[in-house]
């Protein structure tokens, strides 16, 4: 991949998680505003797609929600929580695709951060003021620009 | 039968005899007695719809991570304060959608049409964040929630939904 990301390539969000999508059945994109914002974190994990097969971008995301599953499970086995076999917290449910010059037009950049392979960051978050709701204002602003931008690919 | 209504006003400051109505008149009361009912019961539903999508989101989210990306756990006053925002909210404006904000809040979506949009995210603190899409231009901010829908976010609404 090109070290820096080009205006013209695509970039994928991973839902794992339904708390991110609407639950019913409305018009526009399922995926909520809430999956394009990086609190509690400064940056916003995406993997670039461009000249990626589906079965590729399927792949990848769903390599991505066994990791987290993995992680996840042995936090909650460290922390003396039930696990029961079979139990499962995170899957690969679609994904949000931004062009990285939307990205870019509003005011945010997106950086490769490898490995694993062809993962980058959004970065250029307004900086954290000390007053989290004002933060948290801007990002949701902010997450509002890149979600109408976007579009969603269920898996 | 023929239909006979009774009617009072309750408003104050009118002093209206009761009156009482027999035949078409009194169909015609009926009906729209009968719908404006349906249409508070519907209302209800909606409501109860959104209290309930509310609370999925706090018990999906009551742990950190709830995302896989790290989110924070929402906190049981978050709730607590979402779910009185809403039974305030929905008094005046049509019920909205809930869900979890990954910093920890709970938020309330309301959607007019898919470029006409405004959520605001409660913490359990006295501030509470605001943003929405109207057309082309977006508004973001803070307000104080004590006892009511803070003025700002009401005037949101009320362009969300009646302008």
């Amino acid at each position: 991949m090109p070290a820096t990301v080009g205006d013209d390539e695509s970039l994928a969000r991973y839902a794992l998680s339904k708390s991110w999508l609407y639950k019913d059945k409305r018009a526009g994109s399922p995926l909520r505003p809430n999956a394009w914002m990086p609190l509690p974190h400064v940056d916003l994990s995406v993997y670039r797609i461009s000249e990626w097969d589906e079965p590729s971008i399927l792949a990848q995301g769903n390599q991505v929600a066994e990791d987290r599953e993995a992680n996840h499970k042995a936090a909650q086995i460290a922390e003396g929580k039930p696990y029961p076999e079979g139990k499962r917290t995170f899957r690969y449910l679609g994904r949000g695709e931004i062009n990285a010059r939307d990205v870019r037009a509003n005011g945010l950049e997106v950086v490769p951060e490898e490995p694993p392979p062809r993962h980058a960051i959004i970065i250029g978050w307004p900086p954290l003021t000390g007053n989290r709701k004002h933060d948290e204002a801007t990002q949701m602003a902010l997450a509002y620009k890149l979600s109408e931008k976007s579009a969603y690919v269920a898996a | 039968m023929t239909p006979t209504l009774t009617y009072r006003s309750n408003a104050s400051g009118f002093d209206f005899a009761p009156s009482r109505a027999t035949g078409k008149i009194a169909s015609n009361l009926l009906d729209q007695l009968r719908k404006l009912i349906e249409a508070g019961q519907s209302a209800e539903t909606l409501q109860g719809r959104a209290i309930r999508e509310l609370e999925d989101a706090f018990l999906d989210c009551r742990c950190g991570n709830w995302d896989g990306y790290g989110a924070s756990a929402v906190r049981d006053a978050a709730f607590l304060q979402a779910k009185e925002f809403l039974a305030l909210a929905v008094r005046r404006f049509p019920a909205p959608t809930a869900s979890a904000m990954p910093g920890g809040s709970l938020t309330l979506e309301w959607i007019a049409s898919p470029s006409r949009r405004f959520m605001v995210s409660l913490s359990g603190d006295d501030q509470i964040a605001y943003a929405g899409v109207f057309g082309s231009a977006t508004v973001q901010g803070t307000a104080t929630f004590v006892n009511d829908v803070p003025m700002e976010i009401s005037k949101h609404l009320v362009r969300l939904f009646f302008s």
